[in-house]
């Protein structure tokens, strides 16, 4: 594992920055089932990581080692709550479908802050790139899986963008084909979408 | 004493957290219930085919019975539920004052994606087959293969067979049940 205390030397391509998320993403996956659904949980996790990350920095001089992994906790368990009332009265359609997987991001962040110095930012500034990034290799990641379930599954690319930007977006809807590959819709090709993606970038970034 | 303090800091912050969500809470909770009606009135309004139902006031949550200001019944829209093949389809079906069915939609289920999902209106308009169905005639109401009128689907027997009995007993309880008092108005 490389060692990632520096947030800034982060590549987000290379070391671990997009698979490990993509491992802590597992119970999101099933959702991402178009590009977005994808987007609207990529924009959620990333809320929840930098709104957590920086919250943190704020009450560092107030915390000690022992308090800092439980007061994470809490801080993102805040943040996710506070994202999905915002997702509520903001993107009311896009709540409806994927309200179930949103608390979930508390979970996927804590699983990332095991491993990243999440739990112990140094300052408001650097904790807001930290999250940045960490946002960036989870929407990467999940739009991704979300586009490429969408065109293999339902043979469109952006269908229903209307939910999360409003009616004028709606034209930018791409359709392939009629119909397509249910397996790909379905939980499982989900995770057999992520598997065949993370061999995809391997073998891209083990070439070079 | 470590603890002690290690308690109160977390005491601290977990009240910190509370009043920041409710804060949050406080800036949300209009739009959120606003969105929250539109969305409801909107399945009215296709479960109807009426838009002058974005007008109604009051309550959105079905079992309704929309009026006139003089008291003529206009729709009711009253609940089924049909158990289907992976769980409880919840329905809704819309009626209107000649007592024909205006619209059923499925707004919960968890049929299988591509087969059993036939009910939803997202993968396929075989709902509306329902529309124009006599309610005092309810009890013909039936599959194709059953008999009936309704297109059976290839694959999704459960679920179709399922969806046509609990419309089938939801219309016949509207029969038996004439007088319902009205719980919305909206001007004509």
């Amino acid at each position: 594992m490389s060692s990632s205390t520096e947030p800034l030397q982060h590549n987000p391509w290379r070391d671990e920055g997009v698979r490990g998320p993509l491992l802590a993403l597992c119970p999101l996956l099933v959702i991402a089932t178009s590009t977005v659904n994808a987007l609207g949980l990529a924009m959620a996790s990333t809320a929840v990581l930098v709104a957590s990350q920086i919250c943190m920095a704020a009450i560092r001089p107030f915390g000690t080692d022992q308090t800092r992994l439980t007061a994470y906790m809490l801080v993102v368990a805040g943040c996710t709550t506070a994202v999905m009332l915002v997702i509520q009265a903001f993107a009311f359609d896009l709540y409806e479908e994927i309200a179930v997987f949103i608390p979930l991001l508390a979970g996927t962040c804590i699983a990332l802050a095991r491993r990243e110095p999440a739990t112990d930012p140094q300052s408001i500034g650097r904790a807001l790139v930290g999250g940045l990034l960490g946002g960036c290799g989870f929407s990467v990641a999940l739009l991704a899986l979300g586009a490429v379930r969408e065109i293999v599954g339902h043979g469109t690319l952006c269908a229903g963008m209307d939910a999360l930007f409003g009616a004028a977006v709606a034209p930018l809807q791409l359709r392939f084909v009629d119909s397509g590959l249910l397996l790909a819709a379905l939980p499982p090709g989900a995770l057999f979408t992520a598997g065949l993606l993370i061999a995809a970038r391997n073998a891209v970034v083990y070439r070079s | 004493m470590r603890h002690l303090n290690t308690i109160l800091r977390l005491t601290l912050l977990g009240m910190l957290v509370a009043i920041a969500l409710a804060g949050v809470d406080m800036l949300t909770r209009s739009r959120i219930d606003t969105a929250k009606q539109r969305s409801q009135l909107q399945t009215l309004i296709d479960l109807t085919g009426d838009r002058r139902l974005a007008q109604m006031t009051g309550t959105a949550v079905p079992p309704l019975a929309v009026c006139t200001p003089a008291g003529m019944r206009l729709y009711r829209v009253v609940e089924a539920a049909a158990r289907g093949y992976g769980g409880t389809i919840q329905l809704l079906v819309g009626i209107d004052s000649a007592d024909r069915v205006t619209g059923v939609r499925a707004v919960r289920h968890s049929e299988t994606p591509g087969i059993g999902d036939v009910v939803d209106i997202e993968s396929s308009d075989w709902i509306d087959g329902f529309i124009g169905v006599p309610a005092p005639a309810a009890s013909d109401l039936a599959l194709t293969r059953d008999g009936g009128t309704i297109d059976a689907v290839t694959g999704a027997t459960i679920t179709t067979r399922a969806v046509v009995a609990a419309i089938r007993n939801s219309l016949l309880a509207l029969n038996d049940a004439p007088s319902q008092t009205c719980s919305n108005v909206i001007e004509y």
